[in-house]
């Protein structure tokens, strides 16, 4: 039954329709903006959809417990928490509408594409976080998947052990240019936002310009005429570029969202040397343990604390046996956690490419959406601009005439 | 017209001779008008006559002069002789019978050349409005360095062009018979007119002498300043006011292009960067390749802008800043002289002042119809590069979209 597979992308129509803003203390600026996430069946377009409100470290919590629970998978990442590598006119209070608008924005997106994730889509806390009220907090807690400590010492393990990076040529290029692309996107957008910081200076300096204009075309005769019209073009001019300015930055949003994968697949990465080295610790534990019972089986250990231990303490044939016979079984255990750590590794790494391959081919289907979106906003500017400055020379050609 | 150039120019000091009249020809020979107008005015050009214009008809002897006559400097040519080295323009005046070119004549000319007819005629004709020179040199540039800099030259020349041109528009002037000698002399006589001697100002002593005491009643007949001058006065003075905050304001702008100019071309390093690291990872490049073409394309544009802005646009600004501050010493001049008068009482003098007014008035009129069109021109064509830029750059972005448009398939 394709039912059992379907994802809840599949099944639902899911949006988030609607924000509301809801005071945590009696102090107004305790205040926190709620999302309202609608469901609606796609088979049955009138039922009445399913209504709950999250909030942003809601969708936090969720997504962390995700990222340790499948550590193989790309899990979408959400909108930043801080904004950053904004121009300095653009919306700064995080509860301001539109700032609100554009997190609703790529929360939405965020849903949409753990639903469309087959994995994660059929996990019960994403469920239950999207069609009942309560009880996703209560599964993630008992999952104990969210171990503080557990997460911290991976990380701190690997920087500070430096252990070898992962011989597997497509995890170690991912990781890198994880880390490259990284870097070069928030230089991009470090620099756009430079950059519209002094576009915006130089609009505004035409408002002066268009104010000497209309002041100069007093004392004028002739010329008076032409300056006038060309200052309330000028005037027009300036006043067009902080709308779109505001529309670059909520553009920008996007590719600040694509650099957030880079950490993702980092940790991905990571996570596979982490089972690569466990893996090969398992293996390392097993060989000890075989090196050491062939040793005692053959009692080649004379010289050892064990060869002293048995003489001083009379051991006689019966415990011996018994001692490699406990080595062995303990042998076969360490066989056994071998085969699985082996297993374990095979497993994320067959799953881990197949995410980076979807993640690959999403990335690139998404970058071209942004820099298509971006060159038009770029042609929509200069289209404005161009109509004023046309507006601004047709004021000074002789024979036109009057507004 | 902007010839491609860079050649050597040292200035000399020289001292500006007198011209003479020489065995010129008159280039408007073949029209009927103007030998009429030439005979009916009976000019002796004698430096103590006065030439009277009557207003209206000058102004269509004056459109229609304008329309026949057509001056240009250009071709600059670097010259060694014994003991310097200098530029030398090519100056074509052309003359026009209903549309159809009827003479031509081409001299060389140097700078100093040109110094030497407008302190002539400085002298000769104080109350004329008279176009001043482009600069000698400019605060940055020390004497040395002005032979390498084109553009320093092409703004040179074109301020010669300007200058002839204004000269011409004014009917009084452009028959002066120094003038003519200029345009159309051949070197040699050029030079021996220009060892005169200083010609006399029509301007006797007693009109130039400046009182001790600026705020001297006029006694006498007690004659106020027209008001109408002192209006001409007030109106040129908020001109100049407004073109010096337009000269502000322009460099200010000119300033923020810049700074943005400078972050493009960040902008532009970034996408590069970014491109280098899709390449080094074998990845899909042809994204980043689009916008990075767009990009470089905006900031080529750019350049092309910003170069012209300064010297296309903010320098005419500042030198017709100056050109206000002609008008507003002949108005000075008048001023002074008319306070003279008064106080002398002097009947002959009285007269030169009238003419002088009328002379005045006229070539204000002529000075504030050229400025007119001149400002509007000045403004439509900037606008115009503007309108040019913003074109190309709808063109570089939209090419860009249309690219990202089509899914491109992987290397």
């Amino acid at each position: 039954m394709t039912e059992e597979h379907s994802t809840l992308f599949d099944q639902y129509d899911i949006q988030i329709s609607n924000t509301e803003r809801r005071n945590s203390s009696i102090a107004i600026q305790d205040c926190y903006i709620v999302y309202l996430i609608e469901c609606r069946l796609k088979a049955n377009k009138e039922d009445e959809s399913i209504c709950v409100f999250r909030r942003y470290s809601d969708f936090e919590t969720l997504r962390n417990y995700l990222v340790a629970k499948y550590s193989w998978v790309i899990v979408p990442v959400l909108p930043e928490k801080t904004i950053s590598h904004t121009w300095s006119k653009s919306h700064q209070d995080r509860t301001s509408v539109e700032v609100v608008e554009r997190r609703r924005v790529l929360l939405e997106r965020f849903l949409q594409h753990v639903c469309a994730h087959p994995t994660l889509s059929a996990d019960s806390a994403v469920q239950t976080f999207l069609l009942q009220n309560d009880g996703w907090k209560h599964i993630v807690d008992t999952s104990h998947v969210l171990n503080k400590s557990e997460s911290l010492i991976p990380s701190f393990k690997l920087n500070l052990m430096q252990h070898e990076r992962t011989k597997d040529k497509r995890f170690l290029d991912a990781y890198q240019y994880a880390i490259d692309l990284n870097n070069v996107l928030h230089n991009v957008l470090r620099a756009r936002a430079k950059l519209a910081d002094r576009i915006f200076l130089y609009y505004q300096s035409h408002n002066q310009l268009g104010r000497l204009f209309s002041e100069w075309s007093t004392t004028e005769d002739k010329l008076g005429d032409s300056l006038q019209r060309a200052g309330h073009f000028l005037d027009s001019f300036a006043g067009q570029i902080e709308e779109y300015l505001h529309e670059e930055d909520a553009l920008m949003d996007f590719l600040k969202h694509q650099a957030s994968y880079c950490d993702v697949i980092k940790s991905v990465v990571e996570k596979h040397e982490q089972l690569v080295e466990d893996n090969s610790k398992q293996e390392t534990t097993l060989g000890v343990k075989r090196t050491q019972r062939d040793a005692y089986a053959t009692g080649k250990m004379n010289f050892s604390v064990n060869a002293l231990k048995s003489k001083l303490f009379g051991e006689n044939d019966q415990t011996r046996y018994a001692k490699i016979e406990t080595m062995d079984s303990d042998i076969n255990d360490a066989v056994l956690h071998c085969q699985n750590a082996d297993i374990r590794v095979k497993e994320f790494n067959k799953n881990a490419l197949i995410e980076l391959d979807f993640y690959k081919t999403m990335k690139e289907e998404q970058m071209r959406e942004i820099l298509r979106s971006y060159c038009l906003l770029q042609a929509r500017i200069a289209k404005a601009a161009l109509k004023s400055w046309t507006n601004i020379r047709d004021s000074f050609s002789s024979g036109q005439t009057p507004i | 017209m902007d010839d491609p150039l860079s050649r050597a120019l040292r200035e000399d000091e020289q001292g500006i001779s007198n011209a003479h009249e020489n065995g010129q020809t008159t280039p408007n020979v073949a029209d009927p008008d103007c030998l009429e107008k030439t005979s009916s005015l009976s000019i002796s050009h004698s430096h103590n006559d006065w030439i009277l214009p009557s207003t209206n008809e000058r102004r269509e002897e004056v459109e229609v002069n304008e329309e026949q006559t057509k001056i240009y400097v250009g071709d600059p040519k670097k010259h060694k002789s014994n003991l310097d080295s200098f530029i030398t323009y090519l100056v074509t005046m052309q003359t026009y019978n209903d549309g159809v070119q009827i003479n031509e004549t081409n001299v060389r000319r140097r700078y100093n050349d040109f110094v030497w007819l407008k302190n002539l005629l400085d002298v000769k004709y104080p109350f004329n409005i008279i176009s001043p020179l482009p600069i000698k040199h400019t605060l940055s540039k020390k004497l040395h360095v002005i032979a390498d800099d084109g553009e320093f030259i092409r703004r040179r020349m074109n301020g010669l062009q300007n200058f002839l041109r204004r000269i011409i528009n004014n009917p009084v002037i452009s028959i002066d018979p120094s003038v003519q000698l200029f345009l159309t002399a051949d070197d040699e006589a050029l030079h021996s007119a220009q060892q005169q001697p200083n010609p006399t100002s029509p301007l006797t002593p007693q009109m130039t002498s400046s009182t001790s005491n600026p705020f001297r009643q006029p006694i006498g007949r007690g004659k106020p300043i027209p008001s109408e001058f002192s209006r001409t006065d007030n109106q040129i003075q908020m001109l100049q006011d407004n073109l010096r905050k337009l000269e502000r304001l322009s460099r200010k702008i000119e300033s923020d292009q810049i700074a943005i100019h400078t972050e493009e071309e960040h902008l532009l390093s970034t996408f590069k960067q970014w491109l280098d690291t899709e390449r080094k990872y074998d990845e899909n490049d042809s994204l980043v390749d689009t916008i990075c073409n767009a990009e470089q394309k905006i900031v080529d544009n750019q350049d092309d802008l910003l170069r012209t802005t300064n010297t296309k646009y903010i320098e005419p600004i500042n030198e017709y800043v100056l050109f206000t501050g002609v008008v507003q010493d002949v108005l000075k001049r008048r001023a002074q002289f008319a306070d003279n008068v008064t106080a002398s009482n002097n009947e002959e003098m009285f007269d030169q002042l009238t003419i002088a007014n009328e002379t005045i008035k006229a070539d204000v009129q002529r000075w504030t119809e050229g400025k007119d069109k001149e400002l509007m021109d000045l403004f439509h064509s900037m606008a115009n590069k503007k309108v040019d830029f913003y074109t190309q750059s709808i063109n570089a972005w939209e090419q860009a979209a249309a690219k990202l448009s089509t899914p491109t398939n992987h290397r």
